[in-house]
Parts: structure tokens; sequence; C-alpha cells
């Protein structure tokens, strides 16, 4: 008899308990990421959080992101969080804080890992296969968050909606191409990670890195826009040169050409990365009058001296067509 | 309630620049409140003058990839010429735009050359510093400062220049 009544309390109290044991509350809503980029070009990645509070929670937001090892995140990338409904906890929104890497002395708490271990043990390295080096790279809030379930008011006690946050991570990619798929996780710092009790998010998304001659950015202009031409050397006959120039063509009103052919100040481009980066705005860089009309634009690359000339192969030799967008 | 807020935030910026600027015998600023179209005092006469020059400290070009925008300052030396200067008094502002060596206008027509007499509007979020008895704006005011945001060519790309005091 006794025993049948023990049972019936132990029974009681993990029912009372199940909820709060199981609920997983923490979700991606969204990763907004590209799925390639250009090596060392800069690239931006908005995670969306959302925290369904169907227990309380509290600690600091711990971010994770698996990427390759080369390229070093935890010294070049910035991530900033915002939220947008944490004011509905009572609490003032957070706007902008810059999350900072994990320190090497701080563990899980479920497992007593170094954090990144842990997110390698506990996540994975989802559909990475071993021929790119990937690491989890841990961040935190600064924040000590306090998410309630419910709140009561006038006596009556009312469900809180969810806390959305966006995570928005900068970082430059490494100057090797690599093919691999970068993962998203985060949970709280007072609870860790364990899968049968699971209060952390995970995502995996493919991303690539190319390397092209010849690219321009942003990816929609026109020619009466500022955009940036980017030369990569490695393959051509100015690789290792200290300094290049970008020469051109603009064929304007009516069949006009102006040409820039010679190395000077106004045409020498600035070394980003592994690579050569110019921004123009064209009447500008090719000295036309404000109300000239471009029909194109050509571009080629040379030293100092004009010895050494990059044209596009793939095209014959001729300098590279820059296209305008349609609008 | 965030009309307010900006109308605060212009307020106290005025208020430390006008510190910032002038010698022990600063005036007080003087927040317009309400306007006078008729009578402009002149510049150095009035003491509810507040001057203030500023030059870019970012030019963000918007795009699909990059809605919040890549800063181009430093990567086109002509930004860095380009000036506009803002006097705030009781009966509005007063706008001296000089484009510098910049080879556009972030206008979508020319300034009226030397001063533009302007108004502060603050009945709308963000407030803007509009040219008096026209629709174009100079710039909008938030709580970083005034912001002149534009178009050149595409429609699917857009700059914002943001300002810094001299």
């Amino acid at each position: 008899m006794k025993s049948s009544l023990k049972n019936r309390i132990f029974f009681c109290l993990l029912v009372t308990a199940l909820p709060l044991l199981v609920v997983s509350c923490l979700f991606f809503d969204n990763i907004i990421q590209p799925e390639s980029a250009l090596v060392d070009s800069e690239v931006e990645i908005t995670a969306q959080l959302r925290v369904a509070p169907e227990t309380n929670g509290e600690g600091r937001l711990v971010f994770a992101m698996l990427a390759p090892k080369a390229w070093n995140l935890k010294e070049n990338a910035t991530l900033l969080l915002t939220t947008t409904d944490y004011a509905n906890q009572g609490h003032s929104e957070i706007v902008n804080e810059t999350l900072t890497p994990m320190p090497d002395t701080e563990t899980d708490p479920k497992n007593g890992m170094a954090w990144s271990a842990s997110f390698a043990s506990v996540i994975g390295m989802g559909g990475n296969d071993g021929s790119v080096e990937m690491e989890w790279i841990v961040w935190r809030s600064s924040t000590i968050f306090d998410i309630w379930d419910k709140k009561t008011v006038d006596g009556v006690e009312q469900k809180l909606p969810n806390v959305h946050a966006n995570v928005k991570i900068r970082f430059t990619t490494g100057a090797t191409p690599v093919k691999c798929e970068l993962g998203y996780s985060y949970c709280y710092d007072t609870y860790g990670l364990q899968r049968d009790d699971q209060r952390f998010a995970e995502a995996f998304k493919p991303f690539e890195t190319y390397e092209q001659v010849f690219t321009t950015s942003p990816s929609v202009f026109r020619y009466g826009d500022i955009f940036a031409i980017t030369f990569s050397p490695g393959s051509t006959d100015l690789k290792g040169a200290s300094e290049v120039y970008l020469c051109g063509t603009a064929v304007h009103d009516g069949g006009q050409r102006t040409e820039v052919t010679t190395a000077g100040d106004k045409n020498r481009m600035s070394v980003s990365g592994s690579r050569f980066e110019k921004y123009i705005y064209p009447k500008d860089f090719f000295g036309l009058p404000s109300d000239a009309v471009i029909e194109e634009l050509s571009f080629y690359f040379t030293n100092a001296d004009g010895t050494i000339v990059v044209k596009d192969d793939e095209n014959g030799g001729e300098e590279f067509f820059v296209g305008q967008s349609a609008e | 309630m965030n009309m307010k807020k900006y109308a605060l935030l212009l307020a106290a910026a005025l208020f430390v620049s006008a510190f910032s600027a002038c010698d022990d015998e600063t005036t007080l600023p003087y927040i317009p409140y309400e306007e006078d179209k008729t009578e402009t005092p002149t510049e150095g006469e009035d003491p509810d003058i507040i001057t203030n020059t500023y030059r870019l400290n970012q030019v963000l070009q918007c795009s699909p990839e990059n809605p919040s925008g890549v800063d181009i300052f430093g990567k086109l030396d002509f930004f860095a010429t380009l000036r506009m200067t803002v006097s705030v008094s009781a009966t509005g502002a007063v706008v001296e735009f000089d484009n510098g060596e910049v080879p556009f206008l972030p206008f979508t027509e020319a300034l009226p050359e030397g001063k533009i007499q302007c108004d502060l509007d603050h009945s709308v979020i963000p407030n803007v510093l509009r040219i008096r008895d026209t629709d174009t704006v100079i710039a909008t005011f938030e709580k970083d400062g005034f912001t002149t945001e534009f178009q050149l060519d595409s429609k699917l790309l857009s700059y914002k220049y943001k300002y810094t005091k001299l």
C-alpha cells in the first residue's frame, strides 16, 4: 500500500515535470545566406531566431557557427544581435549588441566540454565530409535574457508571445575556393547542449566560394551608378604584381570612344585580400561630362609600366565587357 | 511618441553643438517650435542662430544582396570634398550645400546656389530638412544624425549619405 502511494506521488511529480523537460523552445525561422560568394569577399548572413517561451528560461545567448577553419571567424567575424519582441517580456529591446567570442575556459554545463567541442559533439559537422577542415566558433551575448512563458495581469494569467531576434553575421571568405555546409546553432549558456533534453536550435546550409579573374559588384547596377571592379590575378600574367592599374574603354554618345590607357593614381587598384579592387563612377573615371550617355564599358588590367596586360582570354583577348542591368 | 523622440534628439544634438562650437559667452540654443516665414534674421546678428558644418562620414550603397548597405566612402576620393552647412534659428533653417568634387548630385534637381531657406519638419518621422515651399528634402534627421538618401541610375540601388560635424 505504501509502495503504491509512493508510485502515485512519483508519477504525479513526473507528469508535472515532463513539460519542463521535453519542451524544445528555440528555433531558426530562417537563415538568410547566399549560396556562393567570391573568395576574399565580404559576406553578410542573417540568422532569424525565435524563442517560443513554453517554459521560463534565463541565461546568455550562446550562438555558434560551423565554418572552414581557414576563415578564422573567431578573429574575423562580427555578430550583431537585435531583438524585436523582447519588450513584451518587460525588458528593453536589444539593438545591435555585439556578440563576443566565448572564452576558451568556459564549458557547456551539460557535459563539461569546451563549447566548441560540445557543438561538434552534439550537433555534429553536418554534411561536411572532411575534405574542408571545419570548426565550430562560439560567441555569447553580454545580456542575460530572462524569458517567461506567462505573466499575471489583474489576477489573470496570460501567455506571452514568442520572442524574435536577428543575428547579423559579417565576415570575409578565405583566399582558397571551398565547398562546404555552414552550420548554425544557439542555446542558453545555462542549459547547454543535450539531444534528449533539447533546448537548442540547429541548421545547416550549403555554401561555396569561387575565384574569378574579373568580377563586378553589386549584383545589379547601371552605367550611371557606382560599382566595383575586382581582379583576381592568381591565374594571370599579373600574378605576384604589387600594383595593378585599371584601364578601359567607354563608348558613349552615339559611338564615341574614350579610353584610359596609362597607369596613374586615379586608376590604381586597391589590394583587397588576394585580389585587387577599384570602385568607379564611370563618367568620372573616363572624364566624361555629366550629360554624357554611356553605351558600353569594357576594361583590362596592366602593371605600372604597361608591359603586362591582362584581357579576357575567354573572349578572344578582348577587354572584359561590363553589362548594365535593365533597371 | 517617436516624433517627439526625434525632436528631442535633434534638440540635444544642437544643444551639444552650440556648446562645443562657441566660447564661454555662448548663448543658449533655441529650438524652433514655431515658424515665422516673413522674417529671416541675418546670420551673425542673431544670437539664436546655431551653425554647424558637416562632411560625409559614410556613403552606404544599398543593393539587393546588401540591403543595409556597404560603406563606399573611402573607395572614391571625391566624397571627402562634400560639405553641408546648416544654420538653425527660430524662423527655420538655412542650408548651404557644397557638392565639392562629387560628380553627381544627391537630389533629383539642382539646388539653388548659395544659402537655401529650409524648414525642419518635425511633423513627420523621420524629421526632414526640406527646402521651404517645395517637396525637395535635403536630409532626414534621426538619432544617428542627418541622412540624405538618393538613387543614381538603377532603381534597384540606393545610396545614403551619413554626415558628421566638422
